[in-house]
């Protein structure tokens, strides 16, 4: 029972964090088309910043975290990916492949390509004791964070003017420029909004391993590509859905695949991605964007 | 068309081949006799890559569709080929779980390099099945998805691949030379424009210009891109077991992101749409890439000392592929086979243009961003 319990809270820390990172990536794809390959890197130079800044405080450290994650959004947003606006979902995926390469050999020139350890909090690194299950507070604080955020966007793309604006570009660019929305704008602010939960991602994440290299953010962004996927392209809530059913289905497959097997657990989860790209190809929450109009 | 033109027009169909050929040759041979011995390993190195570009290309220039799994099959092809040159008094030391039929085999580089693109190809074909139903975006995706299975199968699968310490102990006597990639080189472009020009080749890259009309036309599309792919999935597989004889030893690693991205830059730079474009971009970003490394391995210009900065080649590279994307999204060719060697005229450029024209909406108005992919569109 306590273990079966300790594998529930494993599954929704892993889910919130790939809904962490997912959601960065589905609002991008909403808005552009774009699957934004370099989101990992903006997770990465959020966690070299925790590197670099030292020990001023947790507040400041996370300030600057964000801060640094979301000029880079901006920065690759205004350089790489707005002359490209337009351009087929292919030729943005190869942009963001390139910017990511870019990104990550920048890391290696500039810091090198060993890993370096950091101690970002003992508080966190501790546990809270509850019976004979321990939770370690990070776990705890993952999930608040992510269920603040998770409240804090929906309100913002409920109430707020701009977030009214995004959604109706998630749903159809064309006729929403047309009605005099400002498409940099928007754009802007999405990846903007994409870079402060990037931020957000490699403080929490950066926590948890305690090491910060130039190659951390490839898996979370690959895990996160799956949760989209799963959850439906383009769509928000398919993206938050995504992150926690997979990660459900990772820590089921950590903790119930035989040892010969535990090896190719990357193998059964894009495995399960290409079943469902062909089996329901809009995911389990169907954007209204990806509805084909004839 | 007046008859005296027929034959002409006949020789400028192919034209492209007989030029392509010789551009490669002459530049392998002029950097490989100009060259220092570090260069000569540079231009085998540029001669693989250019085999898996070509390989690339067979797939995704004349389908349309982008593929960032093909690393995959040229990670097949190199398994396949090593664990056959290796003689098998070495692979009972080194490997001592490798099932019989392997562990017995034993082929000469030739056979072993084919072999390989047969069971790159074979697997290629059995990844079709599922992957092939599908179209844009949610095609990438899915052979992104494939790349990281194979990879990973490739690293846990210890008994053949011996895991992530990788194979090793291939013999110095298979590595591949100038010679011998140059050869493979010119076949695999040979092998390209053959297929391209026969009617299947034809009507896939119709299916890639306009989906809808080439179904009206009668062409399956699904057909004609699985015969692509496995054919494409064969050159990968030739090009990686070249590859892994080169390198003499590696592990899952040596094909998977990197090799995707260089191999995918070169295409993209090159243009997507002609075999012109697949040649021309991995000559060019062979040279640039080495150029780089030379840089950053430390050098001295004159007075001026150059201190070594390991990561300055892929950093140049990827802002090149950046630049080529955004003012020249179809490459350096722009999507067309090398032209006809005529003195320049006016409207000479304007009447070539058209062959490389193409039919998407968001090419003629680029200012207009498109919300989603087709995720959905009719197969």
């Amino acid at each position: 029972m306590a273990l079966l319990l300790q594998h529930v809270i494993d599954a929704i820390t892993y889910g919130s964090q790939y809904a962490l990172y997912a959601l960065g990536i589905a609002l991008i794809f909403g808005i552009m088309g774009l699957i934004n390959f370099a989101h990992g890197e903006l997770i990465m130079v959020g966690a070299f910043t925790i590197v670099l800044i030292g020990h001023p405080g947790w507040p400041l450290v996370i300030l600057a975290t964000v801060g640094i994650s979301v000029v880079f959004a901006l920065a690759m947003q205004r350089v790489a990916f707005r002359p490209l606006r337009g351009a087929q979902p292919p030729t943005l995926l190869i942009a963001s492949f390139a910017v990511s390469y870019l990104l990550q050999n920048l890391a290696i020139l500039i810091e090198g390509s060993a890993p370096r350890g950091t101690n970002v909090s003992t508080w966190l690194a501790a546990s809270f004791e509850v019976g004979s299950v321990s939770i370690p507070r990070l776990d705890v604080v993952t999930v608040a964070v992510t269920a603040v955020l998770l409240v804090a966007l929906g309100l913002f793309l409920q109430r707020t003017r701009m977030g009214v604006q995004m959604r109706a570009a998630a749903e159809d660019f064309r006729i929403v420029r047309i009605l005099g929305v400002r498409a940099n704008t928007v754009i802007a602010t999405a990846f903007a909004i994409s870079g402060l939960l990037a931020g957000i991602g490699a403080y929490l994440l950066v926590a948890q391993t305690g090491e910060v290299s130039y190659d951390m953010g490839s898996n979370p962004v690959l895990y996160a590509f799956v949760a989209t996927v799963l959850g439906g392209m383009g769509s928000l809530r398919g993206a938050v859905l995504g992150g926690y059913v997979f990660g459900a289905i990772f820590e089921t497959l950590q903790a119930e695949l035989p040892s010969s097997l535990a090896g190719y657990r990357d193998a059964f989860a894009f495995g399960a991605v290409i079943v469902m790209l062909l089996a329901r190809p809009q995911g389990l929450i169907v954007a209204r964007s990806v509805v084909t109009r004839v | 068309m007046r008859a005296g033109h027929l034959a002409g027009s006949a020789l400028r169909s192919v034209w492209p081949l007989p030029a392509l050929l010789l551009l490669v040759y002459a530049a392998a041979e002029i950097a490989f006799t100009t060259g220092s011995s570090v260069t000569r390993g540079v231009v085998v190195v540029a001669l693989i890559n250019l085999v898996l570009v070509v390989g690339l290309y067979v797939f995704v220039g004349n389908s349309g569709v982008f593929s960032f799994g093909s690393i995959g099959f040229a990670s097949i092809g190199a398994y396949t080929a090593a664990l056959l040159v290796i003689p098998p008094e070495q692979k009972a030391i080194l490997q001592p779980l490798l099932p019989k039929f392997i562990a017995h085999a034993h082929f000469g580089s030739i056979a072993a390099t084919l072999l390989g693109g047969v069971v790159a190809a074979a697997v290629a074909a059995v990844f079709s099945i599922p992957l092939m139903r599908l179209n844009g975006i949610a095609a990438g995706l899915a052979t992104f998805a494939m790349l990281v299975i194979i990879r990973t199968v490739a690293n846990s699968w210890e008994q053949v691949t011996n895991g992530a310490a990788g194979i090793s102990g291939i013999p110095p006597e298979v590595t591949p030379t100038k010679d011998t990639t140059l050869v493979w080189a010119l076949i695999a472009i040979v092998g390209a424009f053959a297929f391209q020009s026969t009617g299947l080749g034809l009507r896939l890259r119709g299916s890639r210009e306009d989906d809808v009309a080439a179904r009206s036309l009668g062409v399956t599309v699904r057909f004609e891109r699985r015969v692509g792919w496995i054919a494409h999935g064969f050159l990968m597989g030739i090009g990686g077991a070249l590859y892994g004889q080169y390198l003499g030893s590696f592990n899952a690693s040596a094909f998977y992101l990197t090799l995707t991205f260089t191999t995918l830059a070169m295409l993209v730079v090159g243009g997507i749409k002609s075999l012109s474009g697949a040649v021309v971009g991995s000559l060019a970003i062979s040279f640039v890439a080495e150029f780089l490394h030379r840089i950053e391995q430390g050098a001295d210009v004159g007075p001026l000392h150059i201190p070594a900065r390991p990561g300055l080649r892929e950093v140049g590279l990827a802002i090149i592929m950046l630049t080529i994307l955004v003012l020249r999204p179809r490459g350096l060719t722009n999507g067309r086979e090398l032209p006809w060697p005529r003195l320049p005229r006016g409207r000479s450029s304007l009447r070539g243009s058209a062959t490389g024209r193409g039919g998407d909406a968001s090419e003629r108005y680029p200012d207009v961003p498109r919300a989603g992919p087709e995720l959905n569109s009719p197969q």
